[in-house]
């Protein structure tokens, strides 16, 4: 139990396409984010499921159970589903007590019941002591915490997280997003976490569905979406990547690896890179190739073949992130600080690992 | 040197708004214990043990609390109606509902006269056609004609309050209640309600301030039929001793009782001021509630309440005007321009009246603008010391009834200080600059908010005297708030009413008091006229208004 299916869902806000036929399942027990930029689509498709908005086309199953659809739709109150909303949306009105309380009041739970079962929840996200405070006594994260109990008292079938870390400091995010992984392995529920951190979708989930413009790009796992990005969408928006046009001017005997001529320079050497055995490539075939700027290493000139000059330069602590200019385009490349060149020095470029992603 | 010249401007600001407001006031309330030079009770026993005065007091407080009942039930659905629901032509709506907003309360009270006056109003006259009777089935010269035109024009009070706070509440609260297994009908009792009573609250606070202030409505409607409340009962003294000192002194005591009863209301609603967080600040959609079917009916119940509360009464005072004669029938040839030509070229009494309210407002529009300006820079950007007193009396002679404003006008400026401004132009002025000084502070106050202080500091940065940066970068940055002030101040004034019927002397006449004493002549038709001529201004005033303050967000600082 706990599985969400969603098939072919569309939403459309008059003549703007806010969803476009998403399909996906979320398995029971499972983390999964939905990640994009703002106006992507997540939170709508996460409102979808919630019943807070209803589809224009498609359907939702919760639990093999069908809920919304063009015919049927179950509202909101119906589904037991939990959710944190971004802003929290603790009601300012009723103490701590009274707003974790409130799902099982409507439940008619006895008096006795909710109360063992409120102390039960605020203790276990931390905000025992609480309960007769009022949500404008209380910070940021300690808001988060009653909105967490409060979608979690009713035992849900999943939990939906829309964004609920962004109106949180860098420091209590972090925090707060352990804490959610380990609610999430104590109770095992499905979680649905809507978010435009990638760093937070990276580290929270077991799958990671991309959106842009309405649609999905690709689901995977974290290191799947990192390291092989199926378009330029994904691969620009996760992480930072340097694209190249380029040319496929040889090939490996074991398809992994090959040489390509970056385009509007002929003349000049070929790179040199590595590339999945996944893409299926043949020889001049035209693209683009993305390449991670840790996966670039600067050798001494007569160690490489293409030799490059050093255009900027700026020390970040952990890396070093040097701009090199190759043709018109400047790359971006960052080494440990261990290797340390000066602005106008000349080096030589070793790429090792790209993708090509064909036009 | 920039604190010095900030130092004296506030000093003189301090000077002005004591003498303009605090010295009055508190004469006042010491007046009102004041019989035969000793200071006692007497005048509040006087006021209390005589039937002439605990009526209209008992009267202010039921006139006050009912219409508080209905125009918070008016308000409240038609805010829930424009802010929640899918009602069509809701821009339309919002815009008619607030018509009545505009319309000067006495002017709404005359047309009312015209349509419920038992034997002749139009409305009456139909139903004694349909039903062949000899009087129709209403009377507006009764209680609830006064309470029922109160509520009419007060309820816009309710219905911004209310669509406001329905309108920025975070949606998400109701959704999380929706997501927690709660009912549509679940959701409105424990999360909408509860959220919007504080703005229900301090608007039936507000209602109950202007109805127990209001003097045009029971001096139009109620005179007639004797029922008197407390600001008709203060003008009766004055009118009843003219202006001898009797008269005076029973005036001050009731002034300082309505000040006292209004005084309460205020403290009240600054008690409940306790807002809670619900308001965000990203643009959101309110979750809208789909009526269905019900879409029809509702909308033709509104149209027939816009119809009978909006159209009916503007109808009465423009067909009126249009009339040759009170009381022919409404035909072609019976209509002519010939009222309005009249007024604005025949009559004296009227073309002084026109003359005096245009001056009275363009000076107290001006004066306010500019001494408002400069407390609203004090309150806002400087961090003197008392500054907050000056706010105080700022917004003081807001939240107190004008009947008390000008009493105590004629007690600190009739010559018992030298000063003696009784019966003249100028004590008209006075009083209005006080009464409305606070909506150019506040006007302005909420454009000298938006500017960022990094904008002057800039400016004093790049060489620019404190003077300088006021004149180039504080004042052409205000501009808007400026001309808005200007418009907010003119417009009331030009038609005041309550202010200046206490202090007007036999050439210093106001259109207000022009239109009323006409009313009490029987001059149906002319007081039509001049009642259409007002509307017709303040509604180029509002449209010249919504203008300037959408340029002032559009450009937003």
């Amino acid at each position: 139990m706990g599985n969400i299916v969603l098939k072919g869902l569309s939403k459309k806000f008059g003549n703007v396409i806010a969803v476009n036929n998403v399909n996906t399942e979320i398995k029971d027990g499972e983390i999964v984010s939905f990640l994009g930029p703002s106006g992507c689509g997540k939170t709508t498709t996460l409102r979808i499921i919630a019943g807070l908005e209803r589809p224009t086309d498609g359907k939702v199953y919760i639990d093999d159970k069908l809920v919304s659809s063009k015919e049927c739709f179950i509202p909101p109150e119906k589904r037991n589903l939990g959710m944190v909303f971004q802003n929290y949306a603790i009601w300012p009105h009723m103490t701590v007590f009274h707003n974790v309380a409130y799902p099982l009041k409507l439940k008619k739970v006895s008096k006795r019941e909710i109360k063992d079962k409120v102390i039960r929840i605020l203790e276990m996200v931390g905000m025992k002591g609480f309960e007769e405070r009022y949500p404008e006594q209380l910070s940021g994260g300690q808001q988060q915490r009653v909105a967490l109990a409060r979608a979690m008292i009713m035992n849900p079938i999943a939990m939906l997280f829309d964004e609920p870390l962004s109106n949180l400091d860098a420091k209590l995010r972090e925090r707060m997003r352990f804490e959610i992984m380990d609610l999430h392995k104590k109770t095992g529920i499905t979680v649905i976490y809507v978010t435009h951190d990638q760093a937070e979708a990276m580290v929270l989930s077991d799958q990671i569905v991309v959106m842009n413009q309405g649609s999905i790009q690709q689901i995977g796992t974290a290191i799947q979406i990192y390291c092989e990005p199926v378009n330029k969408f994904v691969a620009d928006f996760i992480g930072i990547a340097n694209f190249i046009e380029c040319k496929l001017v040889e090939l490996g005997k074991d398809n992994h690896s090959g040489k390509v001529q970056i385009l509007g320079e002929s003349g000049k050497n070929p790179i040199e890179c590595l590339i999945p055995l996944s893409q299926k490539v043949t020889l001049d075939q035209e693209g683009t190739i993305f390449i991670r700027p840790e996966d670039i290493t600067l050798l001494p000139i007569d160690k490489g073949e293409h030799v490059v000059q050093i255009e900027r330069k700026a020390f970040l602590g952990s890396i070093i992130d040097y701009r090199i200019k190759v043709g018109k385009k400047e790359w971006r490349i960052e080494t440990n600080p261990g290797v340390n060149l000066d602005v106008g020095e000349k080096v030589s470029l070793h790429v090792k690992k790209a993708v090509f992603l064909t036009k | 040197m920039k604190i010095n010249i900030q130092r004296i401007i506030f000093i003189l600001a301090i000077g002005i708004m004591i003498i303009l407001i605090a010295f009055p006031l508190a004469l006042l309330f010491y007046k009102s214990f004041l019989k035969e030079n000793t200071l006692s009770l007497v005048n509040y026993i006087d006021v209390f043990s005589e039937k002439n005065n605990y009526l209209p007091f008992l009267n202010t407080l039921k006139i006050g609390a009912l219409t508080v009942i209905f125009a918070t039930a008016i308000g409240v659905i038609l805010a829930w109606l424009v802010a929640r629901t899918d009602i069509p032509f809701k821009g339309f709506l919002d815009t008619l509902l607030l018509v009545p907003y505009m319309i000067p309360p006495f002017i709404g009270a005359i047309a009312w006269t015209q349509l419920l006056s038992p034997r002749v109003g139009y409305i009456n006259k139909i139903f004694m056609k349909i039903f062949d009777t000899s009087q129709g089935p209403f009377n507006i010269y009764s209680l609830m004609g006064i309470i029922w035109v109160m509520a009419l024009y007060n309820y816009p009070f309710v219905f911004i309050t209310v669509r406001g706070a329905l309108e920025r509440m975070d949606p998400s609260l109701e959704e999380a209640a929706r997501i927690s297994g709660a009912g549509r009908f679940e959701v409105m009792k424990d999360i909408t309600l509860p959220l919007v009573v504080p703005a229900i609250v301090s608007g039936m606070l507000l209602v109950f301030v202007f109805t127990i202030a209001n003097f045009g409505i029971p001096a139009i409607i109620g005179m007639r039929s004797r029922i008197y409340v407390l600001t008709t009962q203060i003008y009766r003294y004055l009118r009843m001793y003219t202006g001898g000192f009797a008269g005076v002194r029973l005036a001050a005591a009731l002034s300082t009782l309505l000040m006292c009863v209004a005084g309460m209301a205020v403290f009240a609603s600054n008690l409940s001021k306790k807002k809670y967080a619900i308001i965000v600040g990203k643009s959101v959609r309110p979750g809208i509630i789909e009526l269905g079917n019900w879409k029809y009916l509702i909308l033709a119940i509104l149209s027939v309440f816009i119809l009978i509360t909006l159209i009916a009464p503007l109808a009465s005072i423009f067909i009126t005007s249009f009339l040759k004669a009170w009381g022919i029938p409404v035909k072609l040839e019976n209509l002519s321009l010939k009222n309005y030509s009249y007024i604005l070229f025949g009559y004296d009494y009227t073309k002084i009246a026109i003359k005096n309210s245009f001056l009275l407002a363009f000076s107290a529009a001006i004066i306010t603008t500019i001494i408002g300006s400069i407390i609203a820079y004090i309150s806002v950007k400087t961090e003197i010391k008392g500054r907050k007193i000056l706010d105080f009396l700022t917004t003081l002679p807001y939240s107190i009834p004008g009947t008390v404003v000008a009493i105590a006008m004629i007690l600190a400026w009739s010559g018992q200080f030298g000063v003696k401004l009784y019966y003249t132009f100028w004590i008209i002025l006075v009083a209005y600059i006080a009464r409305y000084m606070f909506f150019a502070f506040r006007n302005v106050s909420a454009s000298l908010e938006q500017i960022h202080s990094s904008l002057e500091e800039a400016a004093r940065v790049s060489g620019a005297t404190w003077l300088q940066n006021f004149r180039d970068i504080v004042i052409p940055l205000i501009r808007p708030g400026l001309v808005a002030s200007f418009l907010l101040v003119f417009m009331p004034t030009l038609r005041e009413l309550t202010i200046s019927i206490l202090l007007v002397g036999p050439r210093t006449i106001t259109i207000g008091t022009a239109v009323y004493n006409l009313q009490e002549e029987g001059l149906y038709q002319i007081t039509a006229a001049l009642s259409g001529l007002i509307i017709v201004i303040l509604f180029i005033g509002n449209y010249l208004v919504r203008k300037v303050i959408n340029i002032k967000t559009t450009n937003s600082i």
